[in-house]
């Protein structure tokens, strides 16, 4: 039996837990502002965060809400334990600051840091560091969240046992907007995992962050 | 379980176009990959494994002569190379049992670039665009899928295919990847210093780095044995948890994504009869291999690595590695790890240095990349073709 555990959504501003609000910030705040505010309130020390992209900055701070101090590695295997996404701009932003380092050619400076940082799935990378997780990984990107897709992969994987456990959504970003939302499905009684409340879920997500 | 089975395999690279012409270079020990001094891609001069531009073209005119040129070269290469393995292979695109799943690390990344920009709608550096431009392109109706999981992508690719068609939703799961050279991959991989000045030599004690690559290669994944001689037993994916940048110092990741491939495959360690490795000419990355095909117990296994042909192709590598690797199945031939000459990794594993007639049944395909991930696929011949 797998079951959803919890979920979280964020975005436009808005960081929602089991459809509860979390923080509501001021739509005319940058991300960037959005981000360092929680990441302070989180409470975390995790030096290697201030390294990080966009991209697994938002990955990283949604993690941290969905799994709230909790350690899967206490229950589950390390081997067990996935994460598959979706994503839609890959890393756009970085990509574009890594190009501008190339355009000007009498400021011709490509930095390693920032290179990096130009492939999506250094997000997921970085979650599994942050929470040891060694199992199935996965990165998608499609235009919107594609949930028959993705539901029906992370089902497959865990009917075959490759995973006892993963986070499973879409995490995205780009100038104009980021959107991230996660599921955590465990091998264990409770609210049934299937493609209708994965649906729903997200769907109602969208509708809390629209009307607030 | 349903069996999956392997059909229409074909590539392009610097050795080439499609599977005679690959196959003839690397049994004859030749390298795709040369010097080259192009400012597109970098100031000074560097050594890659570049596609014949002109030639390639020429016949993707040939094939397509009503085309208007409003293809970019990375949508051309996957447009052409599905081409011409639907020729082989030939399946109902409209069905809602196909899919197409497209592998890729960054796709139209060159048209980032600021004298490129103008040229083209902004949405068309986005992986999911060119995915549904190629899947318009042959009127597929299921919405293509796009996996971008750095140097891991092809196997992975493959991989998720062969699930999925267990899963029953698809029958026909056409798996295509591609990565071209731009100043974006070239710039960036030179900043890391992770690029070699001369072909590349892997698990040799002097690898001074990897030679990066341009390819495109395809297979079409199928619930149906009819004439097949190769069928995906099993796959794993995982995580080293580690470093985003450098590899684990133990290589469990690897040896996890092994034995999860093993385990679903029903076969034994000493089932596998060759390994085709990732072999970048890393120093890390080879020396964390070693360590992981020890942990499997596949220390003594004959394994190669083909980047001394082709470079490292990125999102292509696993597609046309893997293409490589059902040759030397078909072929009974193992191809020597070209650039390797003085054993360069701590563990003893058992490199490939001259061509090898041997029989081979079952390989292992792996690989591994930025952000600690690895995969591991099993490929073995079909019962009729033993």
């Amino acid at each position: 039996m797998y079951s959803i555990s919890k979920h979280i959504f964020f975005s436009k501003n808005k960081l929602l837990s089991n459809f509860e609000m979390l923080y509501n910030f001021e739509n005319s705040l940058t991300f960037a502002n959005v981000f360092k505010t929680i990441y302070k309130d989180l409470g975390v020390r995790y030096p290697k965060y201030f390294k990080m992209d966009a991209l697994s900055k938002l990955g990283f701070l949604s993690t941290e809400v969905l799994l709230q101090n909790r350690s899967l590695t206490e229950i589950y295997k390390s081997e067990k334990i996935g994460i598959i996404v979706a994503n839609s701009a890959s890393t756009y932003i970085m990509d574009s600051k890594h190009q501008a380092s190339l355009d000007d050619k009498e400021s011709y400076f490509p930095s390693p840091a920032n290179f990096v940082y130009t492939l999506p799935n250094i997000m997921t990378g970085e979650i599994c560091i942050r929470h040891k997780f060694k199992g199935e990984n996965a990165v998608f990107i499609s235009e919107e969240f594609d949930t028959e897709f993705i539901y029906k992969y992370t089902n497959k994987l865990l009917i075959d046992n490759k995973l006892d456990a993963t986070i499973v959504g879409y995490v995205n970003i780009d100038n104009d907007d980021y959107e991230a939302f996660l599921m955590l499905v465990e091998n264990k009684e409770g609210e049934i995992f299937d493609l209708n409340t994965l649906k729903e879920t997200y769907t109602k997500y969208k509708l809390l962050t629209w009307i607030n | 379980m349903k069996r999956v089975f392997v059909h229409g395999s074909y590539l392009i690279s610097s050795l080439g176009f499609g599977i005679k012409e690959n196959s003839t270079k690397l049994f004859a020990g030749k390298s795709g990959s040369e010097l080259i001094l192009d400012k597109k891609y970098y100031p000074k001069a560097f050594f890659a494994s570049k596609i014949d531009n002109k030639r390639f073209n020429k016949v993707f005119k040939d094939l397509f002569p009503d085309i208007k040129n409003s293809y970019t070269f990375f949508e051309q290469l996957l447009i052409f190379v599905i081409q011409q393995s639907l020729k082989k292979y030939p399946i109902d695109l409209k069905s809602e049992e196909t899919l197409l799943i497209i592998s890729s690390t960054k796709g139209n990344i060159d048209l980032l670039a600021k004298n490129e920009k103008s040229k083209w709608k902004e949405n068309r550096v986005f992986l999911w665009k060119s995915a549904q431009i190629i899947k318009d392109f042959f009127g597929i109706q299921n919405k293509a899928i796009v996996i971008s999981n750095a140097c891991i992508s092809g196997v992975e690719a493959i991989g998720i295919g062969s699930r999925m068609i267990r899963e029953g939703s698809y029958k026909n799961i056409i798996v295509a990847g591609a990565d071209i050279l731009s100043e974006f991959v070239v710039a960036g991989f030179q900043s890391f210093q992770s690029l070699s000045s001369k072909l590349c030599r892997p698990y040799d004690a002097n690898r001074t780095g990897l030679n990066l690559g341009e390819a495109a290669g395809v297979v079409i994944l199928t619930s149906e044995e009819k004439k097949s001689d190769i069928e995906v037993l099993g796959s794993g994916i995982s995580n080293d948890a580690n470093h985003i940048s450098g590899p684990s110092r133990t290589g469990d990741g690897l040896y996890f994504a092994i034995k999860s491939a093993i385990d679903e495959s029903s076969i034994k360690v000493e089932d596998i009869d060759f390994i085709s490795g990732h072999g970048t000419a890393t120093n890390y990355n080879d020396e964390m291999e070693s360590k992981a095909f020890q942990l499997a117990g596949l220390e003594n296994t004959p394994i190669n690595s083909l980047k001394g042909y082709w470079g490292h192709t990125l999102g292509a590598a696993g597609l046309i590695e893997s293409i490589a690797a059902i040759e030397t199945m078909k072929n009974n031939l193992l191809i020597k790890t070209l650039g390797y000459d003085k054993h360069g990794v701590s563990i003893p594993i058992n490199i490939v240095k001259d061509n090898q007639s041997l029989p081979i049944k079952t390989v292992l395909k792996t690989a591994s990349g930025f952000g600690g991930a690895n995969a591991a696929i099993i490929f073995q011949k079909t019962k009729n073709n033993v």
